[in-house]
């Protein structure tokens, strides 16, 4: 009787290990997708989606260094088309030797006229997925996103890893785009108050000058109003925004000014900005204040005396204060209002925000908008005195 | 309900009455005077017991009393019988004793009380009892003409000597510890506690053994009600042997289909003095080093007793690795499967490419995979207790080293298991209590097979049922998780931390009663007002 | 202590996804104002146990109203428990579902629920409230951490403006809480076998105090961090919180840690419904033990959850629209009726004729 015990236990244990193997997603069978690209093209005279996705290709501990070094990359692409996304996903995952895995896809890239036109379809899929992460960065590209989605970048990281510490750190450092998360962008999206925009990426090969693209560069914004694409952001304009809307932190955004046909360099650090608004007559008008703080290492060969100080702030901050008209001029022309100015009266002001509330883009085109700018040196860097008395 | 089945299983065997062969036959019968008859009686109880020997001598008296010894050659000492006892006896000149002459006391009597030198001698007359005294080591002494015999004590074995404990080792502290010897394990603790109020109660448990079991507590500072208990539940045990604590340990547990230990075994001496003081009561058994201290929570299997003696910070630090070792070796494992095969979204990317990397080609899911290594590393830990010690230490070495490596090159298993395993075994050395240890060893094995069939879910789920079953615990009926669990903020500094000695100033509230502080209030360190250099 | 983890619990989860869809940025208030509910509950219940000192619903609601009104009513919150426990039961596979077990099918799911909180209900209310202690301040901790971490990523203009829809909206919208406050109702049960009935009441405000404080500091993370408008979106708004606090690479991935937690607050609660239902029937039907009730109601428990409420949405519904009334009408409604007939019919302590 014992042994008849022990032997059904036996049993029961060889046929539980049997049910463990089989339906779980272990590690080695998962297809890790970490970069994902959206586009809507036309083929065959039919609109469809395109969707690109690179998959992790797991690397062999057992393999030698070199081999890898060769050049066989890292990670391989798939991709697939159709009308609907759903088929699209099932396509893509019939390609799959593995099961995909949306955990690690932290950047996504979307195509010029897919954010034209379908951009919200193509955001409720991304985001409905459970694997989904809120923090994953999304950015938008002029042409398709295919082109993007290709490079081999040369240096060791892959292409996902590049385009994240780019837009996390190294494009709001330079000052030329900043990093959008999908949380935000949803949050932006769906406000009735505000527009939204998406950095923008381009590819660019490493050495300047060389026409085959390499690498991407994170540069300038896409500006959305309600949920379609219409239009962009460059380098200057980007700058201007983020020194309205954001509060910049240990930067270096290199600002080049004048005097006296010697050009100077203003390396800015950080800025603060301050937004207010008056409503006069049912019109608004808002009295932007920035003030920076920043280094003037490249001096241009004067030497900077404590009198100087002041004229060149001043200086700098005539020269600061272009790039926020600059972008402020182009929402309006774009008509959409990515600043969140409107969504400042709606905090503030909700009485007249229920007024204008449905046609607050016409009210913001008619609002005034000042912009003051207060720059800071706070030093010239270590080199007190500057290096070019020796070519004179 | 379970429980009501399998115990219903497990005793359909014992059903009968239990009852010793020699109760049938045996009724109480006592020596006779003539010395003839109690020679044959008693050759008759020992009979083919060839270790009992008899010797016959004959009393300097005048009427030539006859007499003769009994005892038994393996437990007694041959120089204390010649010398304290056949020498007096035999050479003695009772014509000379007074009493015999004057007032008429009987012969038995005179030499218990004049003639013997020794410290322990006692008359008695009935032969259970004597054989009891005999088989204690005692030294019977029948004279002719008197149905009174006389039990000496002369009790001379071997025993272990009192060296290092083998499991429980500490670096700072005393290191003696308890021995198979019931004398001298009580002689061991009497020296810590000199003080009257430690009570020592004995018993015999054990139909044919004849074990005998002390109990010690300190009066006034031990729970009334407890030492009652204990008591009670020693005297209903009704077995034929006992071999070791452990068979105790079982018959008086609350619960016995439980994985924790209800009961607390130790060999050192000072942890059982310590313990004492606490409220507890120890259970010392003959024949056994392990001493038993109830009640127990599972608190105290986390206290080792070196974390009092060093610098109570250093001693909070360890308590709280240990705390986390406990998890480790628990759950460690568990997680692994959990995170390498249902959840692996918790999983960092690099970190993630690298194992799937190194994974691709092997054969058996993860879960597979650290069931075996487990398995191997538990069948090299008790080939390790088996092994003599010179070949033990290599072979444990050598085996996990070699034994993970080679697997790992030959594509079983994955580095990542092989550093998992062996992370969860140094882990689980880290406790004290070696009975907690098993514990935790079988435990984990659920764990990883809930883990392998429903993720983190199922590790939640399986520590859940763990906890509801710990809460439920009661030691004698002091509950389990105390004092986490009905929670007793006073007492949590002993737990988690241990708070220096001049802020441990009352005992454990839930064992004792009365008697509450145990030391001085505030007898934290001072400085001296002045430098010494100072004048 | 029983009490405040089996309020915050399930109500964490999904309360704040309903409330922000229609109130937007003044999600906070409505918690703060679904909390006199609780209060209104548990004032009823304390004067009942006065009146009634140390017997429990069953026996008391025989003696207010009569053997077959009392039993038929003792019948009826039962199944308030039984329903409640479903749509417990339900709720958490619905989350494990959509977070981290997805492979897992729902009947698996359910089924280990409904086991564990069959073992910790077969022990008995002691073993649980002692299992809770542990529990709790894990829980805490783990829920502190994550303000802590959401703290750094809030931007507090997001709550302005304030009373933007108004005060009407916060105030309808205050029912859905309430009745999750309202589970003090479980006090009714648990108040003859509590140690110190005359400190229940201290304790039982503070509970509400701290549930209260608790799910708006929730509900404003929820807002501050994720935003009004997508929150409103979001099934789960707070697993995706969890999911998007990341700081430098480091600390990332903090979702299984808090989940951990969250899942052993859960089973407690489950286990906690299970117990009442099943020792409620008991008692009703005058078993000598409810042990036996454990083992017959737990298929029906699983597939109670599995079967009866067919998807998400409808679950969704139900939980916004369906349960609050129904669970109100349990909770206040009842007991308030029970105390009046009591008071009229001058049963119990400090009434006259007994």
């Amino acid at each position: 009787m014992k042994r008849k015990i022990m032997q059904f236990c036996l049993l029961i244990l060889l046929l539980s290990t049997f049910f463990i193997s089989g339906c779980k997603k272990e590690v080695e069978d998962l297809a890790v997708a970490t970069m994902f690209g959206g586009d809507y093209v036309n083929v065959n005279g039919v609109d469809q989606f395109q969707v690109w996705m690179r998959i992790m290709r797991p690397s062999d501990t057992g393999k030698q260094d070199s081999q890898q070094k060769d050049g066989t990359s890292s990670e391989y692409l798939i991709s697939a088309t159709s009308t609907s996304m759903m088929e699209i996903i099932s396509r893509l995952m019939i390609r799959l030797p593995k099961t995909p895995f949306y955990g690690h896809t932290y950047v996504h890239v979307y195509g010029a006229r897919n954010a034209q036109e379908n951009f919200p379809t193509q955001i409720g899929v991304s985001m409905n997925n459970a694997d989904a992460r809120g923090g994953a960065f999304l950015l938008v590209t002029k042409g398709l996103a295919s082109r993007i989605i290709q490079l081999q970048p040369s240096g060791t990281t892959t292409l996902a890893q590049q385009i994240k510490n780019q837009s996390e750190r190294i494009a709001i450092d330079k000052g030329v785009a900043c990093g959008i998360t999908m949380n935000e962008f949803s949050e932006w999206l769906l406000s009735p108050d505000r527009d939204a925009l998406l950095p923008e990426i381009e590819p660019i090969s490493s050495v300047e000058g060389e026409t085959v693209p390499d690498s991407v560069i994170v540069q300038g914004f896409g500006v959305f109003r309600e949920a379609r694409l219409v239009g962009w952001l460059d380098k200057e304009e980007a700058l201007g925004y983020l020194l309205i809307a954001r509060k910049l932190k240990d930067v270096h955004i290199a600002i080049p000014f004048t005097i006296n046909n010697k050009s100077l360099g203003y390396y800015l650090t950080g800025s603060k900005s301050k937004i207010n608004f008056t409503i006069t007559n049912g019109k608004p008008s808002f009295k932007i204040k920035i003030q920076t703080v920043g280094l003037i290492p490249e001096t241009g060969g004067l030497d900077i005396t404590p009198d100087q100080i002041k004229p060149l702030e001043k200086l700098i901050s005539d020269k600061i204060r272009e790039y926020p008209l600059k972008s402020i001029a182009k929402a309006k022309e774009y008509d959409s209002d990515f600043f969140g100015l409107m969504q400042k009266i709606h905090r503030y002001d909700p009485s007249f925000w229920q007024e204008i509330a449905s046609k607050w883009r016409d009210t913001f085109r008619q609002a005034d908008v000042e912009v003051e700018v207060e720059a800071k040196i706070v030093g010239s860097g270590v080199v007190s005195k500057s290096f070019n008395s020796l070519s004179e | 309900m379970i429980k009501k089945l399998l115990t219903k299983v497990l005793s359909r065997s014992s059903q009968k009455i239990f009852k010793t062969p020699q109760d049938d036959t045996q009724e109480t019968r006592t020596l006779t005077s003539d010395i003839d008859t109690n020679l044959q009686i008693l050759h008759d109880f020992f009979h083919l017991c060839e270790d009992i020997v008899s010797k016959e001598f004959i009393l300097n008296l005048p009427t030539s009393t006859r007499s003769f010894i009994i005892y038994a050659d393996s437990l007694c000492d041959p120089v204390m019988i010649n010398e304290s006892i056949l020498k007096p006896i035999m050479q003695e000149n009772y014509f000379q004793v007074q009493e015999i002459t004057t007032m008429n006391a009987s012969l038995p009597q005179i030499i218990l009380k004049r003639i013997l030198i020794n410290h322990q001698a006692k008359p008695v007359s009935d032969i259970q009892q004597l054989s009891n005294f005999l088989l204690n080591g005692h030294l019977i002494l029948v004279i002719d003409g008197y149905s009174t015999a006389i039990a000496i004590a002369v009790q001379g074995y071997e025993e272990r000597a009192v060296n290092e404990p083998s499991s429980e080792q500490n670096i700072r502290g005393p290191r003696d510890s308890f021995v198979e010897s019931l004398p001298t394990n009580v002689s061991l603790l009497r020296r810590r506690i000199r003080s009257s109020r430690l009570k020592y109660q004995s018993m015999t448990l054990g139909e044919i053994s004849q074990t005998k079991v002390g109990i010690c507590y300190i009066q006034g500072i031990a729970n009334d009600k407890i030492v009652k208990e204990v008591k009670v539940r020693l005297n209903r045990i009704n077995i034929d042997s006992i071999m070791d604590s452990g068979y105790i340990e079982e018959l008086i547990a609350d619960e016995s289909l439980t994985l924790f230990p209800l009961v607390q075994n130790t060999e050192r001496p000072d942890r059982t003095a310590a313990s004492l003081f606490e409220g507890k009561i120890a259970i010392i058994v003959d024949n056994t080093p392990s001493v038993l201290i109830v009640p127990c929570t599972i608190v105290s299997l986390f206290q080792a007793s070196e974390d009092y003696y060093n610098n109570n910070i250093f001693a909070t630090l360890i308590r709280i690795g240990r705390f986390f070792a406990i998890n480790i070796a628990l759950i460690a494992p568990a997680i692994t499967v959990a995170v390498f095969s249902n959840n692996a979204e918790l999983i960092p990317l690099n970190f993630l490419t690298t194992v799937a990397g190194a994974r691709s080609d092997l054969p058996f899911p993860i879960s597979i995979e650290i069931i075996l290594m487990e398995l191997t590393f538990e069948l090299l830990r008790e080939a390790g207790v088996r092994l003599p010690r010179t070949v033990g230490q290599a072979i444990s070495t050598v085996g996990g080293l070699v034994i993970g490596q080679a697997a790992v090159t030959a594509g079983i298993v994955s580095p990542i298991t092989v550093i998992v395993v062996s992370i969860t075994a140094i882990a689980s050395f880290v406790f004290p209590d070696y009975s907690l240890g098993t514990s935790i060893r079988i435990l984990r094995f659920v764990l990883i097979i809930l883990s392998s069939f429903l993720g983190l879910f199922g590790i939640v789920a399986g520590l859940m049922v763990i906890l509801f079953h710990l809460c439920g615990l009661r030691s004698f009926g002091v509950p389990y998780l105390w004092p986490i669990a009905p929670l007793s903020v006073r007492d949590l500094k002993d737990t988690f931390v241990r708070a220096p000695w001049w802020a441990m100033s009352t005992r454990p509230s839930l064992t004792t009663d009365k008697e509450s502080l145990r030391q001085a209030s505030k007898q934290g360190p001072t400085k001296p007002d002045k430098e010494v250099n100072d004048q | 202590m029983l009490l405040f983890m089996s309020i915050t619990t399930t109500a964490i989860l999904f309360v704040p996804g309903i409330i922000v869809q229609k109130t937007g940025q003044s999600a906070w208030l409505v918690t703060l104002f679904s909390s006199p509910a609780g209060i209104i509950t548990l004032l009823i219940i304390m004067k009942l146990g006065q009146r009634f000192p140390r017997t429990s619903l069953p026996t008391y609601s025989e003696i207010i109203l009569g053997k077959v009104i009392g039993k038929f009513f003792c019948v009826a919150y039962a199944l308030f428990f039984f329903t409640a426990n479903t749509l417990i039961i339900r709720e958490c596979s619905e989350f494990l579902t959509y977070s981290l077990s997805s492979g897992t099918s729902m009947i698996v799911l359910n089924s280990a629920i409904v086991v564990v909180a069959g073992f910790g209900a077969f022990k008995g209310i002691e073993v649980i409230a002692r299992a809770n202690q542990f529990v709790l301040p894990l829980f805490i901790i783990s829920f502190v951490c994550l303000f802590g971490l959401a703290l750094f990523k809030a931007d507090y203009e997001r709550l302005l403006p304030l009373w933007e829809t108004g005060i009407q909206p916060i105030l309808l919208n205050s029912v859905a809480p309430a009745s999750f406050f309202g589970e003090i109702v479980i006090l009714l049960m648990l108040l003859p076998v509590v140690n110190k009935p005359r400190e229940a009441w201290s304790k039982g405000l503070w509970t509400i105090f701290t549930a209260t404080a608790f799910l708006t500091i929730c509900a404003l993370m929820i807002i501050t961090v994720i935003g009004p408008n997508l929150s409103g979106h979001l099934l789960f708004p707070l697993w995706n919180l969890a999911k998007s606090l990341e700081y430098g690479n480091y600390i990332q991935r903090i979702e299984g840690f808090i989940f951990f937690f969250w899942l052993t607050g859960i089973m407690i609660k489950t286990t906690l419904f299970y117990y009442l239902t099943c020792f409620m029937s008991a008692q009703i039907f005058g078993f000598k033990s409810y042990h036996p009730i454990i083992c017959y109601l737990a298929p029906l428990q699983v597939a109670s959850a599995t079967f009866l409420v067919s998807n998400t949405i409808q679950f969704q519904n139900i939980l916004g629209k369906y349960w609050p009334p129904f669970g109100l009408f349990f909770e206040i409604v009842l007991p308030l009726f029970l105390l009046l007939v009591a008071v009229i019919r001058k049963k119990g302590v400090g009434g006259s004729i007994r």
